[in-house]
């Protein structure tokens, strides 16, 4: 979280939220833009669990804390021990709560018990392998789900998180997921003036994930296989997805939402030019294709030293946008500019740390008014359209919709425990599958 | 002061009426909608017994009657489709015999979709996926999602109001059906001339017979009849590939199991094997050929024109050589052999040939008719194609099986073996 304490920095956003949108009443803002709630309304106390108790999983937790009153984190599940001792730690230190020992479970089978812990909601951080298992136990019982994106690693995963999105909407359930963009103040007024046609019909798009490697975790010898995989999980194909899938998600999510539609086929490459680690990738260049022959070509690369651009750019029939405050005409000349406060203007990362508690504003919000909001089929459509590119780079074939909607593919072991060995580590090669 | 008297009179009068007529409408629509009123007209007793042995009569616990399926519910259309239906049950139960009816036809899929509404289904039933949906299930509703506008729910929970049976499933049994021992052949026959002869399959209980189709340099033999179920659930039985273990694996990838009943409850024995896709005939045909030591494949379309064209001349010739049964498939013993010695080679099932229907199609030809075929097609020239997704439609496995078709009843195939003439001339 940087430099702010999670208080202040809802403090100071609460109050730029109400700056922004007394500001807003005297501009050109889009009328039809139902403005973030600066908090969620007050209710029954809701008792949340968090699994999944690494870095993000603990920034999830205290962004559900921060999200309004009578707010409750009381179980706690991972696979390991010392991240569980450590995300209790944080959350004394930063929010001054002790969870119960009795409700903090380690090992593979947490998360069924953190689930049975009492709770009303769960927060679902491990890695992605994990989620269609871990969604489908929380909504079968009857649990609210916040799950960090994106939702699974291969077709059949997506299957099960789309049945099971449907049974949530069927049981009145809440799924939030973590594509930051959809719960950010400047994004939402921008899809509402592209929707209203303010460049025409969409006709194409792109989008960048150009950044350096992410972190890795040297094997211990004390570390079992799996063991070394799972804390090494960003490096390896069948816990991440890979970087197209783990991280790439939150652009392809937004061409989705924009364009309103799923990509209807992927012809992609990519290769393995620097990564030491896991099995993964790190580059790939993928040309989607929407319905009406609309192309958006994505990138995504994890290589230090080279240029680092994460951005987007839909162009219409009158214009273009960045999707997140701007909108130029066809000449390039800018149209519309999200108006920002002084103190938005001084901090560049103002809405995205906002969009982090943002999302768990909406999401207890949506409980406590009992107007459920699901954004399981969407997280799933996303994640299906990066396992798409991801399977077109690796094969270096054409891969349509219809096959990975259909596809049994399943990657990683069925069934495992701590001990098990001899995982499959091969790196994909284009051309031979 | 008269007059205001008189008119609330009137209007206490009218009032009194309208209640009245209401009573009356409602009590009429509860009678009128009761399983008794539709049995006092209705004539097919055994629609009533199987609704007793169905799995809605035992395990509802609403009383249900024979319009909460065959009606659509009250606001989607109640009204206007029991007047119309009750006008057509009125005029059929005056001017026709119930004996007339073929109660069977109208319970075919196809049938049974006019007669039952989806939405009726989905007023009790409006969660797809609740929580204890078994995986299967969880996948065949995911697949209806995706073909919400297509399908119906009978198209897999064809049974569940009439007769025992309810939930779709893989069909095992079907493999595991006991094998005759009386009769067990040692060896495949010997060909010598062109003579129509008869086929053993070495180390099993089946024969079959070919007949002769001389042709000068291209003369072959056809099989007599359509392959039978006796014939297929021997290849299935030994190539089946769900379950066996690693070591079992022959050169042949065999069927999975059928999804319910892939003889339609019909019957096997003679009766030709249907529901098999043209992959899985073809597959057959290779399985055959290694077990006889010799080529059997499916009829180039050209051969089977070839043969059709011997048999047929005027359409009366087809009188007693067809099924006239329009509701599902019979024995070839039933009717009467054709002039060259064939049954069925019009009627009964649809045959596959060798050949694509257009060129780079996925489609293959089909010739002969089936026992849903108009009399007209019972032609030598006549052709039709595979339908593969549209006969794939409600097959909810993922992926879709190569050896079934889950929505197609009246296809099969024939065999055919090229002769080879060793004589030296």
């Amino acid at each position: 979280m940087g430099k702010y304490s999670r208080r202040e920095f809802i403090n100071n956003t609460l109050l730029a939220g109400g700056l922004t949108l007394a500001s807003s009443l005297g501009s050109c803002k889009s009328k039809s833009v139902k403005q973030p709630l600066d908090a969620a309304p007050d209710g029954p106390v809701l008792k949340a669990g968090l699994i999944g108790c690494g870095s993000r999983g603990t920034g999830a937790a205290v962004n559900y804390l921060d999200a309004g009153p009578s707010l409750e984190l009381v179980a706690l599940g991972d696979v390991f021990e010392d991240k569980l001792i450590a995300c209790r730690q944080n959350l004394k230190e930063k929010k001054g709560i002790e969870i119960d020992s009795e409700k903090c479970f380690v090992g593979l089978d947490a998360f069924q018990k953190v689930i049975d812990a009492g709770v009303d909601v769960i927060l679902l951080a491990t890695p992605p392998y994990f989620r269609p298992e871990h969604f489908e136990a929380a909504v079968k019982a009857r649990k609210h789900v916040f799950m960090e994106k994106p939702v699974a690693v291969d077709p059949v995963g997506v299957r099960s998180i789309l049945i099971n999105s449907v049974r949530a909407e069927e049981l009145g359930l809440s799924v939030v997921t973590g594509t930051i963009k959809r719960h950010q103040a400047d994004y939402l007024e921008t899809y509402e003036r592209i929707k209203s046609g303010a460049i025409g019909d969409i006709v194409s798009g792109n989008c960048y994930y150009n950044q350096g490697k992410l972190w890795h975790v040297n094997p211990r010898a004390e570390w079992t296989e799996v063991e070394s995989m799972i804390r090494n999980w960003v490096n390896w194909t069948w816990l991440s997805g890979d970087h197209i899938v783990e991280q790439h998600i939150h652009n392809l999510d937004l061409m989705n939402w924009f364009i309103g539609s799923h990509p209807l086929s992927a012809t992609g490459f990519g290769s393995r030019q620097r990564r030491t680690t896991g099995d993964q990738f790190d580059n790939f260049s993928v040309d989607y294709i929407y319905p009406n022959k609309v192309h958006v070509h994505s990138m995504c690369r994890q290589i230090n030293g080279c240029t680092n651009k994460v951005s987007d750019l839909i162009r219409g029939t009158h214009g273009y946008t960045n999707c997140e405050n701007t909108i130029f005409n066809a000449k390039g000349e800018m149209k519309w500019k999200y108006e920002l406060t002084e103190e938005q203007e001084k901090d560049k990362w103002h809405f995205f740390w906002r969009a982090f508690a943002q999302e768990h504003i909406d999401w207890v919000t949506a409980i406590r008014t009992k107007v459920p909001i699901n954004e399981g089929k969407q997280i799933a459509e996303a994640t299906l359209m990066a396992i798409m590119g991801r399977i077109s780079a690796y094969t270096g074939k054409i891969v349509t919709w219809d096959e990975m909607l259909n596809s049994d593919l399943r990657i990683g072991p069925k069934v495992f425990d701590m001990f098990t060995t001899g995982i499959k580590k091969a790196i994909p090669v284009m051309g031979t599958l | 002061m008269l007059m205001n008297y008189k008119r609330i009179i009137q209007i206490v009068l009218l009032m009194a009426v309208l209640v009245l007529s209401t009573y009356l409408f409602k009590q009429a629509d509860t009678y009128t909608s009761s399983a008794a009123f539709c049995n006092s007209c209705h004539v097919h007793n055994h629609a009533q017994l199987s609704w007793e042995g169905s799995t809605h009569y035992i395990e509802s616990e609403e009383e249900l009657s024979c319009v909460s399926c065959h009606l659509p519910p009250k606001g989607e259309g109640f009204y206007r489709e029991k007047i119309k239906r009750g006008f057509k049950d009125v005029y059929a139960y005056y001017f026709k015999d119930s004996v007339d009816h073929n109660w069977e036809l109208k319970s075919r899929p196809e049938q049974a979709r006019e007669h039952t509404f989806k939405a009726s289904c989905l007023e009790c039933h409006p969660k797809l996926f609740p929580i204890q949906l078994s995986p299967n299930g969880e996948i065949a509703h995911w697949h209806y999602q995706q073909h919400e506008t297509d399908m119906h729910c009978i198209d897999c929970h064809l049974n569940v109001g009439h007769g025992p049976g309810g939930k779709a499933s893989h069909n095992f049994e079907l493999l595991n059906t006991t094998i005759k021992t009386d009769t067990l052949y040692l060896v495949s026959a010997q060909i010598r001339d062109l003579k129509s002869f008869t086929e053993t399959i070495p180390q099993s209980s089946i024969g079959f017979d070919m007949i002769a189709i001389e042709k000068g340099d291209s003369s072959f033999f056809i099989g007599k009849a359509e392959v039978s179920w006796d014939e297929y659930l021997l290849f299935l039985r030994e190539t089946e590939s769900e379950g066996r273990s690693e070591n079992e694996i022959d050169g042949f990838s065999g069927a999975t199991p059928p999804w319910g009943n892939p003889d339609q409850g019909w019957g096997m024995g003679s009766r030709p094997a249907i529901t098999m896709t043209h992959h899985a005939a073809s597959m057959y045909c290779k399985w055959l050929s290694v077990r006889t030591g010799k080529s059997y494949r499916l009829p180039t379309e050209a051969e089977w024109e070839y043969v059709a064209r011997q048999v047929i001349t005027t359409e009366s010739e087809l009188v007693n050589t067809i099924n006239s049964d329009k509701t599902k498939t019979i024995e070839p013993q039933e009717v009467s052999p054709d002039v060259l010695g064939l049954h069925h080679l019009f009627g009964n099932v649809k045959e596959f040939c060798a050949d694509e229907f257009e060129k780079g199609s996925k489609e293959h030809v089909l010739k002969g008719g089936s026992f849903k075929s108009e009399k007209t097609n019972y032609r030598a020239d006549y052709r039709e194609a595979t339908q593969h997704d549209h006969w794939m439609k409600t097959d909810p496995q993922i992926p879709k099986s190569i050896w079934w078709y889950s929505d197609c009843n009246d296809v099969g195939f024939r065999l055919v073996l090229t002769y080879q003439n060793t004589e030296k001339p």
